[in-house]
This record gives structure tokens, C-alpha cells and sequence, in this order.
């Protein structure tokens, strides 16, 4: 089942004199229960691609369909909420609240969802737990590392029963253990739930364990090819 | 809720920053809650020693007298009206004047005055200048020609207990008259205009060198046993008394003491105003600080489905906290001096002089009411809600795409 399509996706920065196309015609297609890694060199339009992808950017040209959703067709609000309920995101900082402990983080994107509590209390441990950090559920950021603190992150991308999860870079700041770990998590919700999984990388580990992986080069896909 | 919960936890993420705006709210929350008690408290004052040495609540007179004081213009067959007066339930007191305007001379010096000529046993139930007695009595039983004069007045005529001084005015037909009072008692209320313009004789001696009779008067005193519903109670002694008299309340017999009493309440809570607007510069500049110290986090928060409007909320709680706890100790210290302060007084002797001379007291207590600190706490809320919009505007300008790919 087709998840993700775009059709002829454009991307133009006019913040210099010279335009700069991030994106520059890219048609791509992904299905359901994927994991795919896109690779590129830095300033080939991976991270551009993605944001395109989550609706936290617009095109400059092109059509986004997302479960058959054209979300240029959106609202401001509308892409919002539909990232809300279809999207779960891993950055590659993290950026978890600081304020809130790991539970605390995980809930919140299910109380933005507006769920009830009993059901956020317990998803929120379940996805913890999933993610090997039961024992830290009331942790704040601060005193986890940053492999824990990425694991919450993908904790509370599920959370929310997202259709998929965009991870950009989601390994640059983590030791080969941490990687080792996070991947082998991320790979059996791929495998067990069926949960679809697009990262934007350098990490040849990353590379390693992806099933399907497109090169992106000056804005087109270069190379596009299952493993 | 959670959203108030990370605004209250982000406020504490920089300990020190937050407690600077918060101490600086709290500092002038106090510096202007402590300037608004000590000015009600003096103004109250000066009202209340307005209304219970010189005024009281409420006062008759004949149409035209308060415009043209002759001795001529008096009232006539009002025991009726005085008796129903004292019927109702919140008057505590009424007394009844012939006064006349006088030359005071003594061996040493003359003077003007107003003499009032009073039956002290009702005085005391509409005044309270014997209370105010520095020397001597407030008349003695069974002797005749006897008054009462403020300390001003002794200073200035030279004048002790027992020294004799001569008044002189005009008796009921317009003729010259006068005679030899001995003093009884000297007085000093905080008002020096009011002390250097009366002086008090009992009425059956003023009757008997005036030709008035007892049934005639020039000024009926009600007092009422506290200030609430001055208008209500006014209408409805002015209900009683007959048309061809002139019936007034304290605020229509001294209309600058009810303007300064309100304009002082106005300037008060424009001063508290001004404070709280001088602050919201420094909140705003905490609140853009946090903002753009936590723009990755928030550009987050948008990505992962978070709205706008609890964005908003969560700035507007955050800057409500930084406002709310900071005028909560400001108000809090305040309250607790004022309680002080408002039973031990702010003794300003050194300026006992100057103060008096407009009426007020050398002793000042503070004294605060609860429709000021309403007033606060919507002046909190106000101050906290305009603080919130500058960065409410940078935080929605925030494009996640940006600054999440930025490093």
C-alpha cells in the first residue's frame, strides 16, 4: 500500500542572489512497512526532502500525497494536525522538554491528541519499555545519555500511532553502541509492527540495515535501490 | 494542565534570571502597594478627622447661609426634624449651632474667628474635639462664659486656662455686642486652618448676648455611626428636611476633601499602573531571552503537532508566573507592613508644621483596602497578557523547517 508519493517535487532558496534548488524534480514513492535510508552528501536535499515530506516546509513546485492526502491542499492548521496524527519525528538533537521526564515527554504528544489519561500513562510506558527504558520512565533529559535520550525520542515518535516515522540524521550524535542499539529497536517495530521508517543519513551502520536506499545528489535522486 | 506545568518548570530553568524579573516585581509591587497605603492612610485620615472634628456627615443650614454667613440667615422650628434625624438607625448624633463670626482680642493681640456656640452634651456626640484636648476642660459645670480655643489661637493671642480674652460680633438684630470669656480648655486637632477659625462657648451664653432663642440655630450636625452609604443615607435624611433648608453631605460641604479622596484612589492606581508597565519591559526581555534560548525546542513543538494557540498559552502562562509571583510577595510584604505600620504609625513629627497646615496629621497609618488589590490583580493579568505579545510574535514567526536543520 502506498504511503508516501510525490510528483515532480520542487524546492527553490532565493535567499542568495543565486537560486539554490534543494529539491529539484523528484518523484519517489513508498510503501507501507518500509525502511528506507536516504543518503546523500551533505547539501544534497535530503533534510530538504524530509521537511517537504512532514509538511514542515512548502514546495516550491510539485504535489506531496500522503495516504492519498495532497497536504499542499492543507491549511497552516490542517498540516499541523495531520502531522499531529500521521507523522512521528526523531531529530538528530533530540530535542526532548527538558522540563519533563521521559514518561512525561512521551505522554505529551498523546495529551495533544487529546487521549485520556489512563490510556497515555499506560501507551507511554509500553512505548518506553519497547524502547529498552523502562527503568528511567521518570528520568528527566538530563540524566539520560544520548542514545536514552534518542530512544525517547522514537518512543514518543510512536507514541502518537503515527502512519510513519521521519528520522533526519538520527545517529550523528550517538557512540556505535548507541547506534547498534537504537537501529536493532528501530528495525524490530519495523519488522513486528509494520511501522514504516525514512531516515535522512551519512551513518554507513544506518545504511546497512535499510532495506531500500536512495541516493540524492544536487537535489535529484541518483540512485534508488533495494538491499 | 501540562501545558501549565512546563510553564511553571521553565520559569525555575534559569534560577537566576527568572528571580531578577521576579525581585523586580516584587520591589515595585511594594514600592507602589506601600505608596498607595501611606497616601490612603493619610487621606483617610484627614477625611475622618474632617468628618469627626469639623463637619460630621451631614449639615443643615438656612438657604444662602453657607454662601453668606449673617447671623440673620437661621432656622427656625427644627426640633421636629432633629427628632426624626434621630430616629434612624445609622445616625449616632445631632447637634445643634448658633454661630456667629467674631473678633477675638487679648491683651497681647486680635484675631478672626468663627464661635460656635454649643451644648456640649450633644457636641460630644457628633464631635470629637473634646477628645482633643491639650489643656484645661471641656467646660466646666455651672459657670458661665467660658471657651474653648485652639493651641494656634493661645499661641497667637498670648492666651492660657483661666486668661480672659473678649469676642466681639453681631447680635441677632445686626448690632455690635460682645463679652469677657475665660478660657477652658485648649484643643488641637492635625488642622490648622479649622483651629485658628473656631471657637467654642456654650450656646445659652451665646443666646443670651445675641438675643437668639432656643429654638432658633444656624447649623443642625448629623453623625452617622460609620461612612458607608453616604449617598443612600443622605437621601434620605434630605427626604425630611423641609425644602426651604439646605441640606448637605461632608463631600457637598467640602468638595475638595471628596476629590482628593477619589483623585488620590485615581493617581494611586495610575502610579501602580506606570510600575507595572515600567516592569513589563524587563519580563518582555526575560520571556524573548527564554524564547530564543529555547527555539529549537519550540520549532519541535510545532513539528510534532503542537498549535499555535497552546504555544500562546504556554508564553502567556510562563509570563503570568514571572508577573503573578513577584506582585504576590510585593503585596505580601506590603500587607504585613501596612498591618504594622497601620496600628504602630509612621511618625512624621519633623514635619508636623507643614502637614498640618493642609490638614493632615503628623502620624500617618498606612492603610489598604480590598479594592486595591482587586485592582492589582487585574493590572497583574493586564501587564502579563501585553508582556506575552512580543514574544508570543517571535515564537510564531519561528519556522521549524529552519531552524531544526540549523545548527
Amino acid at each position: 500500500m502506498k504511503i508516501i508519493e510525490t510528483k515532480n517535487l520542487h524546492k527553490t532558496y532565493n535567499s542568495t542572489q543565486v537560486p539554490v534548488h534543494a529539491v529539484n524534480g523528484i518523484d519517489l514513492s513508498i510503501e507501507q512497512g518500509e525502511f528506507t535510508a536516504i543518503v546523500g552528501p551533505s547539501g544534497s536535499g535530503k533534510t530538504t526532502l524530509l521537511n517537504l515530506i512532514g509538511g514542515l516546509d512548502d514546495p516550491t513546485e510539485g504535489e506531496i500525497f500522503v495516504n492519498e492526502v495532497n497536504i499542499g491542499n492543507l491549511s497552516n492548521k490542517e498540516v499541523i494536525d495531520f502531522r499531529l496524527k500521521n507523522i512521528g519525528f526523531v531529530f538528530q538533537a533530540y530535542n526532548l522538554i527538558p522540563v519533563l521526564t521521559a514518561r512525561e515527554n512521551v505522554e505529551f504528544i498523546m495529551q495533544m491528541q487529546k487521549r485520556n489519561k489512563k490510556e497515555r500513562e499506560a501507551r507511554a510506558i509500553e512505548m518506553l519499555e519497547s524502547v529498552g527504558l523502562g527503568d528511567r520512565v521518570n528520568s528527566r533529559p538530563a540524566k539520560l545519555s544520548g542514545g536514552q535520550q534518542q530512544r525517547v525520542a522514537v518512543a514518543r515518535a510512536l507514541a502518537s500511532k503515527p502512519k510513519f516515522i521521519l528520522a533526519d540524521e538520527p545517529t550523528a550524535n550517538l557512540d556505535s553502541k548507541s547506534t547498534e542499539n537504537l537501529l536493532n529497536i528501530m528495525h524490530e517495530l519495523n519488522k513486528k509492527e509494520n511501522i514504516t521508517f525514512i531516515f535522512s543519513t551519512h551513518d554507513q551502520r544506518v545504511v546497512n540495515q535499510a532495506r531500500r536506499i536512495i541516493t540524492i545528489e544536487d537535489g535529484k535522486i541518483k540512485e534508488d535501490k533495494e538491499q | 494542565m501540562e501545558l501549565i506545568k512546563i510553564a511553571w518548570r521553565n520559569i525555575w530553568r534559569s534560577k537566576t534570571r527568572s528571580m531578577v524579573v521576579i525581585l523586580a516585581v516584587t520591589f515595585g509591587m511594594l514600592g507602589g502597594g506601600f505608596s498607595t497605603a501611606v497616601m490612603l492612610g493619610a487621606v483617610d485620615r484627614r477625611v475622618d478627622k474632617a468628618i469627626n472634628n469639623e463637619s460630621a456627615h451631614f449639615q443643615v443650614h438656612q438657604d444662602g447661609y453657607l454662601e453668606n454667613p449673617e447671623p440673620g440667615l437661621f432656622m427656625t422650628d427644627v426640633q421636629a426634624m432633629i427628632n426624626e434625624f434621630k430616629q434612624k438607625d445609622f445616625v449616632s448624633g445631632v447637634s445643634n449651632r448658633l454661630l456667629v463670626n467674631a473678633m477675638m482680642q487679648s491683651p497681647h493681640n486680635t484675631s478672626g474667628a468663627t464661635v460656635n456656640g454649643i451644648n456640649p452634651a450633644q457636641e460630644k456626640q457628633v464631635s470629637s474635639l473634646h477628645e482633643n484636648l491639650v489643656e484645661g476642660t471641656y467646660f466646666e459645670a455651672d459657670k458661665n462664659n467660658q471657651v474653648v480655643i485652639s493651641k494656634s489661637t493661645a499661641e497667637k493671642l498670648k492666651l492660657n486656662v483661666r486668661s480672659k480674652m473678649v469676642l466681639t460680633f453681631q447680635d441677632k438684630e445686626g448690632n455690635l455686642t460682645g463679652g469677657a470669656f475665660r478660657v477652658a480648655g485648649i484643643f488641637n486637632t492635625s488642622n490648622k486652618a479649622f483651629d485658628e477659625m473656631n471657637v467654642f462657648v456654650l450656646r445659652k451664653d451665646l443666646e443670651s448676648l445675641t438675643g437668639f432663642s432656643e429654638n432658633q440655630t444656624h447649623e443642625i450636625a448629623v453623625l452617622f455611626e460609620d461612612n458607608d452609604d453616604l449617598k443612600e443615607r443622605t437621601a434620605g435624611l434630605k427626604d425630611i428636611t423641609p425644602e426651604r433648608l439646605d441640606a448637605r453631605n461632608w463631600k457637598e460641604l467640602n468638595p475638595e476633601l471628596g476629590m482628593m479622596s477619589m483623585m488620590t484612589e485615581k493617581y494611586l492606581s495610575y502610579l501602580v499602573a506606570i510600575i507595572l508597565f515600567a516592569l513589563a519591559f524587563g519580563i518582555i526581555n526575560t520571556m524573548l531571552m527564554a524564547i530564543l534560548e529555547r527555539k529549537k525546542e519550540l520549532a519541535m513543538l510545532k513539528a510534532i503537532g503542537m498549535n499555535e494557540g497552546k504555544i500562546r498559552i504556554m508564553i502567556v502562562w510562563e509570563t503570568l508566573f514571572l508577573t503573578a509571583i513577584g506582585s504576590l510577595a510585593g503585596l505580601a510584604i506590603n500587607q504585613a507592613l501596612v498591618m504594622w505600620l497601620g496600628k504602630a504609625g509612621i511618625n512624621l513629627a519633623a514635619f508636623s508644621e507643614g502637614m498640618e497646615s493642609f490638614g493632615f496629621g503628623s502620624v500617618i497609618y498606612p492603610s489598604i483596602n480590598g479594592t486595591f488589590y482587586l485592582q492589582i490583580v487585574a493590572l497583574v493579568i493586564l501587564t502579563a497578557l501585553v508582556a506575552s505579545i512580543f514574544p508570543i510574535i517571535r515564537a510564531s514567526k519561528m519556522k521549524p523547517a529552519e531552524i531544526l536543520s540549523s545548527n
